[in-house]
């Protein structure tokens, strides 16, 4: 049913994805209020 | 004669499968029971075991009025049983909130019980500093199982597949199938929740070591902190929510979780059978990056403007992170009610209003419109202005991607639009009622916006001083927008029809 390489890698991609996104609207909130 | 007893079929399957999910609920009731005794509180111990004699006799009671094999389960019985079984379980689930004292009436209980189920966040329980462990985690559980759903819950206790178990299932507005049976779905939407809470409570945890939280206290706060920011619920174990932690790594640490929180299970699933793309090419969370994006950039615009926080980490600590957690439909809150209203100004109040009406994504724990309805509704939109512009005689075909390539019918969009329309009626009625009452039009906009939206984010309006209408108008919101509103349009036209049939039978017709 669940492989748990494969689970372990979705959760990193997962988090890792919305930290990116967290990390993305950081950065433009520097930039915006330049 | 025969249509009264045709009445009683529908009631005796609807009452056998409301007990089976009551009997499943109370179970849980134990989680607070033993907590209460670990830490020695015993009057607390004692409110839930009262509590739990309740709820168990009514559900055993309903099973043993019952007989599911009393009529063919038809889609209106899964329907009726979602909707009502929440309007029961509310009751069931206030008593121990009651008999704690620390609620003003029992319709405050109710009011924090259903809050707490549709994951909204908001609370009328009052010293909530001083609230005992067992107390503490009751409504973090509400809140946890709320957001998978009471019916996900008892599902996952069947011994096999039932023929209305999909049908109970889509009633309370889930509609994502991991496998062929539900029993298996709601089993893994579950294995799913309790992996990420094991990695969550861990992660607070340690962080609350880290910002001077005693270890057990830490642990329990890390626990409830999870809990409310998976589910998107926005309840906290302290009075001053997110802003009692002053912590950027611990705001840094809820967002991330409140955004996966708000995904579709199906797209956890997905990414974890290895199919990493999907999250990347689905329209809702395409929807949700692009929302989430622009409404942040008009926010950190707006409040620099104002000059309200000093620097660019103060901007993304209050401004950011209280978007995002609107737009999740969290509730979560790192400034005081009353700072949006005198330091917002409007248009950040609009702006916060905006997300929260938008919310997370469908079949996840997020409320809101959703946004594979507002991605359906755009793609809509946008294809009828292309066919008026378009001068070819051959019909285009529309696609988007939701787990997998799908043709975009008009079916589909005017069904999201009309939940959409659904949601903008409950927010304008409280808005109205809410303005009637004598508070600002804003303030009330907003307040209204949080319930429908299931969100919990307060601009100072709910408290347990509030008239008695306004708090049975939010609990009735709150209920409509978690169950998306068809379940219970399905419970009324049964109530209606029902009493239509008696009606005719006793007048001789």
């Amino acid at each position: 049913m669940l492989n748990r390489k494969k689970v372990i890698n979705g959760l990193l991609a997962e988090v890792g994805f919305v930290a990116g996104f967290v990390g993305i609207l950081f950065i433009l909130n520097l930039v915006v209020i330049r | 004669m025969r249509v009264v007893k045709k009445e009683f079929k529908d009631l005796r399957l609807i009452s056998h499968y409301i007990g089976f999910i009551v009997i499943c609920t109370a179970a849980i009731m134990t989680i607070p029971i033993i907590t209460s005794i670990s830490f020695g509180e015993w009057n607390v111990a004692l409110d839930f075991v009262i509590s739990i004699n309740i709820a168990l006799g009514t559900g055993i009671s309903l099973m043993l009025l019952g007989d599911k094999s009393s009529k063919k389960f038809e889609w209106k019985h899964g329907l009726i049983v979602s909707s009502l079984s929440w309007v029961i379980l509310m009751f069931l689930c206030a008593v121990p909130y009651f008999l704690s004292g620390k609620v003003g009436s029992f319709l405050d209980a109710c009011f924090d019980v259903m809050s707490g189920f549709t994951t909204t966040g908001l609370a009328l329980t009052q010293d909530l500093d001083h609230l005992s462990y067992g107390l503490n985690m009751w409504r973090h559980i509400l809140t946890f199982v709320g957001g998978q759903g009471m019916v996900v819950l008892a599902l996952t206790f069947l011994v096999k597949d039932t023929v209305g178990a999909y049908k109970m299932y889509v009633g309370e507005g889930k509609d994502i199938e991991l496998f062929p049976n539900v029993k298996s779905t709601t089993r893994m939407i579950w294995i799913i929740s309790m992996v990420y809470l094991g990695i969550g409570t861990f992660a607070l945890w340690i962080n609350g070591m880290i910002i001077g939280l005693k270890p057990v206290s830490s642990f329990f706060h890390g626990l409830f902190i999870y809990m409310s920011a998976w589910s998107t619920g926005g309840f906290a174990p302290m009075s001053q929510n997110m802003l009692y932690y002053h912590s950027f790594s611990y705001e840094i640490l809820t967002i991330i979780f409140f955004i996966i929180g708000s995904f579709n299970f199906g797209l956890h699933y997905a990414i974890w059978q290895g199919n990493k793309k999907e999250i990347v090419k689905n329209i809702e969370t395409q929807s949700f990056f692009i929302t989430a994006t622009i409404t942040s950039v008009l926010v950190v615009v707006w409040l620099s403007k104002l000059g309200v926080y000093p620097n660019a980490v103060a901007l993304f600590r209050k401004g950011v992170y209280n978007l995002l957690s609107a737009h999740t439909t969290t509730g979560f809150a790192n400034v005081y009610a009353r700072q949006f209203a005198l330091e917002w100004g409007d248009f950040g109040v609009l702006i916060l209003i905006i997300a929260m009406l938008i919310g997370g994504s469908a079949c996840s724990t997020a409320g809101g419109f959703k946004g594979l309805r507002v991605g359906v509704v755009f793609k809509g939109i946008i294809a009828d202005i292309r066919k008026s512009l378009s001068t070819e005689r051959r019909v285009k075909v529309y696609k988007f991607h939701y787990m997998k390539e799908q043709i975009l019918e008009d079916g589909m969009v005017k069904s999201a639009a009309f939940i959409i329309i659904c949601y903008i009626v409950m927010f304008t009625i409280g808005t109205a009622l809410g303005s009637y009452y004598g508070y600002p039009l804003l303030s009330a906009a907003f307040e209204a916006a949080s319930v429908t939206g299931n969100v919990g984010l307060s601009i100072g309006v709910t408290s347990p001083a509030m008239p008695v209408l306004l708090k049975i108008y939010y609990i009735i919101a709150m209920y409509l927008g978690r169950l998306e509103f068809v379940s219970i349009f399905a419970l009324i036209g049964f109530m209606l029809g029902g009493v239509k049939k008696l009606c005719l039978r006793y007048s001789g017709r």
